[in-house]
């Protein structure tokens, strides 16, 4: 079985390749993302790509406090890791 | 007549191949027939339950029935002479019932079952009682968890019948009002409804006493009033002499839980040394290993690099007793905690979700902060989940 395989996200006018690899402890695909902390990432119009397990700012779940759980990370499809901010606020511009 | 197996006896009673087989040699199965070197059972034999195992010196004393129970854990004595308090009882039932205590906290769980099982049938409520306790952590010891589960069921019964009985001796009372808040505790679940601890700790002894608060310390820290927790631990030690070892283990450990529940890891990482001390002291690593979960990377940061050895004993509780406790406590509970994950990844979300950052986390464990967000994702396409609102789902209170 081949254990590479790739996705590509796209949003707001932007594409990230992700590659997955089968980990065979757990039986299941993990991806690895590029580290949006350490390298952060904008649309062209500015919006900033974001993990769902970002600390979030100010106008995240003031109990999660998660992107994960913020109401204004669009993501391309509903159970993704990854998505955009689409808060005005944080564009930038 | 019709027999049947002695394992297909002992999925019908409930408890193991090895209790069956010995209450068939000891004559309590009417009827069993000795075939090579096993024995056939009589397909239609009663429990043996409940017709007594008649086998203790001790005496049955209104209002005093439960107080040999758990001998061992209410037991008055230096830490590392656990074997020479166990000798110097003076009733052999008490002495079995302390050494499979013993063999349960040392990790040895079958030993523990060998020695307690038989008890199961006693009429001595304190013995009974003592053994259905213990036979519940044995079972998620062992991976048993069916039985655990029916231990459980068994051991709610006895404890119904004594909180609806209005002539219960009041000590015997305190002890089943203390038990049903252990194993709601203990077992992170809600199901036994029982009478405010609090009004009964005045009727414990000593080690039962000292028991008790943790009990109602846990109680506080699960319900995240980490200070209350803190304190009730405190002042039970500073009012309790410290001749009873086990309970405080038990006391320590929550005050070392409630201090990670505060964020204050050092201070936490300091509490557990000393506690150390007692758990070392008699090989009791099986204390430890119940709570590893919510110790949440302490034993791994104090011990994996500088201290194997003891390391790999609080492990090999943690490694069946973890995962199958979550088992049972799936099987018997509406809520689902998380039971696919390995023990580091359960220490990071534990942490996660308790609102520790990745930079904290990444501090406590001494881990990089990439790795604690490798983990963090690992955990999340594992449980199928993508917030943190879910993840409180799947993990501890």
């Amino acid at each position: 079985m081949d254990k590479t395989k790739w996705r590509e996200y796209t949003l707001d006018g932007d594409s990230i390749r992700v590659k997955s690899e089968f980990d065979k402890d757990s039986g299941i695909w993990i991806e690895e993302y590029v580290d949006f902390e350490t390298s952060p990432r904008y649309t062209p119009s500015g919006h900033p790509w974001k993990s769902v397990t970002h600390i979030g700012c100010e106008y995240a779940d003031p109990v999660y406090k998660d992107c994960g759980t913020c109401p204004w990370l669009v993501k391309e499809q509903a159970g993704d890791l990854i998505g955009i901010c689409s808060h005005e606020n944080l564009r930038l511009t | 007549m019709k027999y049947e197996s002695v394992k297909a006896a002992a999925e019908r009673l409930g408890v193991t191949v090895r209790a069956v087989q010995k209450w068939a040699a000891e004559g309590k199965i009417h009827g069993a027939q000795k075939a090579g070197r096993d024995w056939l059972i009589p397909a239609d034999c009663p429990d043996p339950r409940g017709k007594g195992l008649n086998n203790s010196s001790a005496p049955k004393q209104e209002g005093f029935v439960f107080r040999q129970a758990l001998p061992l854990l209410s037991g008055k004595f230096l830490p590392g002479k656990s074997l020479e308090y166990i000798n110097s009882l003076e009733d052999e039932d008490d002495r079995n019932i302390a050494l499979g205590e013993y063999y349960y906290y040392t990790g040895n769980p079958e030993k523990a079952s060998e020695i307690l099982e038989p008890y199961l049938i006693s009429d001595v409520p304190a013995l009974k009682y003592s053994a259905e306790l213990y036979c519940v952590f044995i079972n998620i010891a062992l991976g048993r968890t069916h039985l655990a589960k029916f231990s459980l069921s068994r051991l709610y019964k006895q404890l119904k019948e004594g909180f609806d009985n209005p002539n219960h001796p009041i000590k015997e009372h305190a002890i089943g009002v203390l038990t049903a808040h252990a194993l709601n505790a203990l077992l992170h679940i809600d199901i036994h409804e029982a009478p405010p601890l609090e009004e009964y700790m005045r009727y414990l002894g000593g080690g039962m006493k000292l028991w008790g608060c943790y009990v109602l310390a846990y109680r506080a820290y699960q319900e995240k009033k980490y200070e209350v927790a803190l304190a009730i631990s405190n002042m039970a030690l500073a009012l309790v002499p410290e001749e009873f070892p086990i309970p405080v283990i038990y006391c320590r450990l929550v005050e070392v839980m409630a201090l990670l529940g505060l964020m204050r890891a050092g201070e936490a990482k300091e509490h557990f040394l000393k506690l150390w001390n007692y758990v070392e002291a008699d090989g009791f690593y099986e204390v430890v290993s119940e709570h590893y979960t919510e110790l949440m990377g302490i034993v791994d940061t104090l011990f994996k690099k500088s201290d194997a050895e003891s390391y790999a004993k609080i492990m090999k509780g943690v490694k069946v007793f973890g995962m199958n406790w979550i088992k049972l406590h799936n099987a018997i509970s509406q809520r689902e905690v998380a039971d696919n994950l390995s023990s580091t990844e359960f220490t990071v979300a534990m942490l996660y979700n308790r609102g520790w950052s990745a930079q904290e986390i990444s501090s406590h464990l001494d881990i990089s902060e990439n790795t604690v967000r490798s983990y963090i994702k690992t955990i999340y396409i594992k449980l199928g989940i993508n917030d943190k609102k879910s993840l409180a789902q799947y993990m501890l209170k």
